[in-house]
């Protein structure tokens, strides 16, 4: 196990270094360009001066070689400095923000809370509404709740969350006021009225997105509760005399987690990118949003930093994923 | 019921009495919202509104505009003008004083040595500063005392008041900023985010593009103001939600240029928590006509260049046509609303430098057909687009992506193909339209297409620059990577002569003059600039804020000092 | 139920041989959600292609004389206007139908794309083991890639050169199923690799491979047939993420240019005129309506051409 663990993270690099040159020229070669930011008013000649102080003139190649380096040098060693307060970066160009000259990595910090919050309440609740679901209506598959339970989540799953968003906030937001319309992300939780504020600005993305997620994961629950159920081993266990709770929770149930499992651990690089719809749609000023924000500034250094966050969380979730595999299920070795 | 009858008149006795019992800080909290949110707080390192603005609450020139556009007062004992001796008779020299005791709001003095500092740290060749031409043809400033700051130009300028008057060019603090020269400037991101300042406010906390709280500056000028103790700049959303948070539900106080349809204006302002101001400034949406020929099986690098007229666009009867197709009140109506009015002319304020041009508000149909007719342009094959020559009437029109302008393109379409001209519609992302990336076909200043239609203006009050940008060497091409701001490639030697008059002109009842018979000929005269609508400023103030004042001439938070809350 | 309902077919196969896609029908048949969706698709079909011919208001035109227009704008539902109309007073009943073929081809051609790559790729790798593993390193790169950004990024890049080849509709329609079909054929990759493993060492493959058969015909007459299934299954949720996708790119304002509506640029310029929310109802309902019986057949589909499930 460990020795497979560690060649596939071998393999990641590689992997991760080829993944960091597509973003960045797919990135870097897009025909926008963050002058259009500046408005009109601004003289030509004062606006190549301050295209050339973002260093955009500069060759493809040494661009992308100085972003790989602050990557990963100069940027954890910022880290390790703010960590223990030592003095290692010494003052080393960081990646810096072309249209709010922020250093990169401070900017995702800031906006992490709010994405972690909400699209991670979103996914541990789906993950709460969905397994009992998908358990009961494999349990008794074909009956009215399974038959319901199915259409909920097909909807769920087939109704994009834009459009649930904006039902919900014209709905409950604009006719019911039952919501505040801006989230704040300066609200500090620490009496109870904070609490209700807070939940109360979280409630509609949390519904929303966990509706969705909720509805993909039932799906998946149910799928492989059936194929679970109708296995010889679940028949020895009954004609064991074991009770049908026993049989279904502990036999069943852990026999079918294995690749709900892995699917909730693919999900998860997902909670870090923050869904860029919802944000979008609920104003909340989280990675999703800075990252379509960027894109719409052509703020290339923050594009490309979260494109590829995101992308190393992804392949280190599906590594994550395949051990967890192995552990989970005895029957499969990878060496 | 009765509680709200009982809050409006309170609102009317309140509204009536200035709040001369102000103490500072007395009114708590006040929450502002800018749905752009701001990015940075230096605008010397970004030229957006929103950043502007935001940063006004701290940072201050040394003199403003106030709603009329007259300069006003801020650090300074008075406005220096020839009359009072403060610019030389020769237009080269401007001495500003500064009023003694000033104070940043971390304590220490305010001095002219600051000034001087701040036009080093935007003249620096490796800054990029974004407001570097406000302090072109200054060649030395000198301080003589610690109060006096003495500004000398290259040459006679008759507009002195863009070094240090209003937002975009503010004094900054040397010793905050001295390490921030240059290359360097971009790094120093306490400075940027936290800038130290003269302003009513101060940065409390500042998060990129999300929110900055403030709160009041203790050494502030005024002791008794500003009202508000604390004050929250919050970010993000779009203009209805901004709209909404303030007038319909009541979340914030102020909510800028909350842009939105008539019909929403009109619903929302029902709902009755707050009022839109709305303000005209300068900013005219248009169609640009091009004068060089588009045609894409022309040779790269020869396509929209002088090189090739326009095959009908030349003709200036199908231009005036065009022009007299469009309804443009119907234009503001869908669009804009109370934040538009339809106007003809390329400069619509100040008031002054206006020309009265009322021809092409009214839409005559009628007569732009006869007219194609009468230049020969008609349709004879029966297909409902007119030809000449073989040649057909077909246009192709270009804007940006955003949807007032899509709008806009539908109806004008229409309204084209009504006088036998047929329309192809191209819309492209704003962040290459705007981007002037000389790979890039689809930026404005290329401009591959026949017309085009966006929005520009001008900083400040005079308009010369604004008018300079159409002399024939300012064309874009090839030769200066399509740099130039003569979009529409419009070249008079009568109009260069103009500008260069103006240019040398100090009489301020001359130059207006001048700008008029300027904004005129591109306008009227020769419809190269197809002017459409004037495009005002719409912001949401809450009822219970009181002292708002909407100013176009400079930032709208230009008086946040003189806000408070109406109980 | 179904257990019921199944019992006479089997009865049917010991009676007489039927052919496996006769099977597969009958099975289909019984989900009720598939044949439902099934239906609803069939009409959403009816309605987008056969609709214009007998409905024909006005979709992309505005009415030039402005008195009427204003008139016309912002309708409620009426005998004239089903649907009401829009901002700038199209039927938007009219406007439905033109974007619903747009929203529709997006879908199916890029599924198309898709499909066809991911089968490519998957073929290639599971059948030759020299190129399995950069095949696959190549599915685990694209697998990796954010993809909503890269769509949009996509769109940027190659959106401008293919408007400028092949006019602004169609090039925008190549570059949208480019995009999609580009990042979205990893999965069936996937599925065709692992199934074509399992086929490769079968006996009927050996056989063949015995008697000489060149790899083309191995792989088109015994291996391609062979995963057509689960093949089936991945296009038609292929379909709904293509349609969802699309409505995606154009809901944040980078699809089709404006008077060339799709139901995502519909709910976007709706979302502009939220005094109206029946106008953002109407596209959202659609886009709904069709991804959810997509989807339902897709399940069905699964079900059917599952054997052990079919058996049952």
């Amino acid at each position: 196990m460990l020795t497979y663990t560690l060649r596939r993270l071998l393999v990641a690099i590689p992997t991760l270094l080829l993944i960091s040159l597509v973003i960045f020229l797919l990135v870097d070669l897009a025909p926008g360009s963050p002058a259009s930011e500046i408005p009109l008013t601004v003289p030509p000649e004062v606006k190549a001066k301050m295209i050339e102080a973002m260093g955009i003139n500069e060759p493809v190649h040494i661009r992308y070689l100085l972003w790989l380096k602050q990557f990963f040098w100069t940027e954890p060693l910022y880290a390790i400095d703010a960590a223990f307060g030592t003095n290692y970066a010494d003052g080393a160009p960081r990646i810096i923000s072309y249209s709010s000259k922020v250093p990169v990595m401070d900017y995702i910090g800031e906006r992490l809370p709010q994405t972690l919050i909400v699209i991670g309440t979103a996914y541990v609740v789906a993950i709460l509404i969905a397994l009992p679901i998908g358990i009961y209506s494999a349990y008794r598959q074909y009956s009215w709740f399974d038959q319901v339970g199915t259409f909920v989540s097909m909807v769920g799953y087939s109704v994009p969350t834009f459009f649930t968003g904006l039902l919900a906030i014209i709905i409950f937001t604009t006719w019911l006021g039952w919501f505040p319309s801006i989230y704040n992300t300066s609200l500090e939780v620490v009496d109870w009225e904070t609490f209700k504020q807070q939940v109360r600005q979280m409630f509609l993305p949390v519904a929303v997105l966990a509706l969705f997620n909720a509805a993909e994961l039932s799906r998946y629950t149910r799928s492989a509760m059936l194929e679970n159920l109708s296995q010889d081993y679940a028949r020895t266990a009954r004609a064991k005399g074991l009770s049908e709770r026993t049989v279904v929770l502990k036999h069943v149930l852990r026999n079918s987690m294995i690749p709900v499992i892995t699917v909730i651990t693919l999900g998860l690089p997902a909670v870090f990118a923050g869904a860029i719809v919802t944000e979008q749609v609920f104003k909340i000023n989280g990675i999703g949003a800075a990252l379509i924000g960027a894109i719409h500034v052509n703020d290339l250094p923050v594009v490309q930093t979260i494109a590829f966050i995101t992308a190393i969380l992804i392949v280190l979730f599906n590594l994550v994923a395949d051990i967890l595999y192995g552990i989970l299920d005895p029957r499969i070795r990878y060496d | 019921m009765k509680l709200r009858t009982a809050l409006m008149g309170a609102v009317a006795a309140l509204g009536l009495a200035p709040a001369a019992f102000a103490e500072r800080g007395a009114d708590g909290h006040v929450n502002v919202l800018y749905w752009q949110a701001p990015s940075i707080l230096n605008p010397y390192l970004s030229s957006g509104t929103k950043d502007v603005e935001t940063a006004s609450l701290i940072l201050e020139g040394l003199a403003g505009f106030d709603e009329k556009g007259v300069v006003i007062p801020r650090l300074v004992e008075s406005v220096p003008t020839v009359e009072n001796g403060g610019i030389t008779e020769d237009l080269t020299q401007i001495t500003w004083k500064l009023k003694p005791g000033l104070l940043w709001s971390d304590g220490t003095p305010v001095t002219s040595a600051d000034a001087k500092f701040t036009w080093e740290y935007c003249t620096h060749p490796e800054g990029g500063c974004a407001q570097a031409a406000r302090y072109e043809g200054i060649t030395a400033i000198e301080t003589p005392d610690e109060l006096t700051i003495v500004i000398k130009f290259s040459g006679p300028k008759p507009n002195p008041y863009q070094a240090f008057v209003g937002g975009t060019s503010p004094i900054l603090q040397a010793a905050q900023f001295a390490n921030c020269l240059g290359a360097a400037a971009s790094t120093c991101s306490d400075q940027n985010f936290k800038p130290i300042g003269t302003g009513p406010f101060m940065v409390k906390d500042f998060k990129v593009n999300d929110v900055v709280e403030l709160e009041a500056n203790p050494n502030y000028r005024d002791p008794a103001k500003p009202a508000f103790a604390t004050m929250t700049v919050k970010g993000g959303g779009d203009a209805q939600a901004a709209a909404r948070a303030v007038l319909e539900t009541g979340e914030f106080d102020y909510a800028w240029n909350t842009q939105i349809n008539p019909e929403m204006q009109t619903q929302m302002a029902a709902a009755g928590k707050g009022v839109l101001l709305n303000g005209f400034g300068t900013l005219v949406e248009r169609i640009e006509m091009n004068m060089t020929n588009p045609d894409p099986n022309l040779p790269e690098g020869e396509r929209s260049t002088v090189k090739h007229p326009h095959p009908f666009l030349s003709d200036i009867n199908v231009r005036k046509a065009l022009s007299m197709a469009i309804d443009r009140q119907v234009l503001v109506d869908v669009g804009y609303g109370a934040a538009g009015r339809a106007t003809c002319n390329l400069v619509p304020a100040p008031e002054m430098f206006a020309s009265p041009n009322t021809d092409c508000l009214t839409q005559d149909v009628e007569g732009a057909k006869a007219l194609l007719e009468e230049s020969g342009w008609v349709d004879s094959d029966g297909d409902g687009v007119r030809e000449k020559d073989g040649m057909k009437l077909k246009v192709l029109y270009q804007t940006s992506v955003n949807p007032v302008r899509q709008d806009f393109q539908a109806i004008i379409k229409s309204f084209w193909n009504e006088i036998g001209v047929e329309v192809e519609l191209k819309q492209v992302d704003a962040s290459v339209f705007f981007g002037g990336d000389a790979a890039s076909p689809d930026t404005f200043q290329k401009f591959y297409a026949d017309v085009e239609m966006y929005a520009n203006n001008f900083d400040g009050t005079d308009p010369e620059p604004y008018l300079a940008q159409y002399k024939c060497d300012k064309i874009p091409g090839p030769e200066n990577q399509w740099q130039g701001e003569n979009i529409n490639r419009f070249c008079d030697p009568a109009y260069d002569a103009l500008v260069d008059e103006l240019s040398k002109t100090a009489d301020m009842a001359k130059r207006a003059e001048i700008a008029i018979r300027l904004n005129e000929m591109l306008t009227k005269d020769s419809y190269v600039v197809v002017p459409l609508v004037d495009r005002g400023r719409l912001s949401a103030a809450s009822n219970t804020l009181g002292g708002v004042v909407l100013n176009t001439w400079d930032t709208e938070l230009w008086n946040a000092q003189d806000w408070f809350r109406i109980k | 139920m179904t257990d019921a309902t199944a019992a006479p077919a089997i009865l049917d196969r010991e009676d007489a041989p039927r052919s496996l896609w006769r099977d597969v029908w009958d099975q289909f048949r019984m989900h009720r959600g598939a044949t439902i969706g099934l239906w609803v698709l069939a009409s959403l079909l009816i309605f987008v292609l056969i609709g214009p011919l007998f409905w024909t208001a006005e979709p992309i035109k505005v009415n030039p004389n402005t008195a009427e227009m204003f008139k016309s704008r912002n309708l409620s539902p009426s005998w004239s206007n089903p649907l009401g109309t829009d901002q700038v007073g199209r039927d938007i009943m009219a406007r439905l139908m033109l974007g619903g073929k747009v929203s529709l081809a997006v879908g199916f051609v890029a599924m198309a794309v898709a499909v066809f790559l991911g089968t490519l790729i998957g073929l290639l790798s599971g059948y030759f083991r020299r190129l399995d593993g950069a095949l696959m390193r190549l599915t685990d790169l694209f697998l990796s890639l954010p993809l909503l950004p890269l769509i949009l990024v996509l769109t940027f890049l190659y959106g401008p050169a293919l408007k400028e080849a092949f006019g602004p509709n169609l090039g925008t329609f190549f570059i949208l199923i480019m995009a999609i079909g580009l990042t979205s054929w990893m999965h069936v990759a996937r599925i065709v690799r692992g199934q074509v493993l399992a086929v490769k060492e079968r006996e009927f493959v050996l056989a063949a491979r015995s008697i000489g058969t060149p790899a083309r015909r191995i792989i088109s007459r015994h291996i391609l047939p062979n995963v057509l299934a689960p093949v089936m299954v991945a296009a038609a949720l292929g379909v709904a993420n293509a349609i969802i996708t699309e409505s995606v790119v154009s809901f944040l304002g980078q699809g089709f240019q404006s008077d060339f509506s799709t139901w995502g640029s519909m709910l976007n310029s709706a979302y502009y005129n939220q005094t109206y929310p029946m106008q953002m109802v109407w596209p959202g309902l659609a886009i709904s309506l069709t991804v959810l019986s997509v989807n339902y057949v897709g399940d069905g589909l699964r079900d059917a051409l599952d054997p052990r499930i079919r058996g049952r």
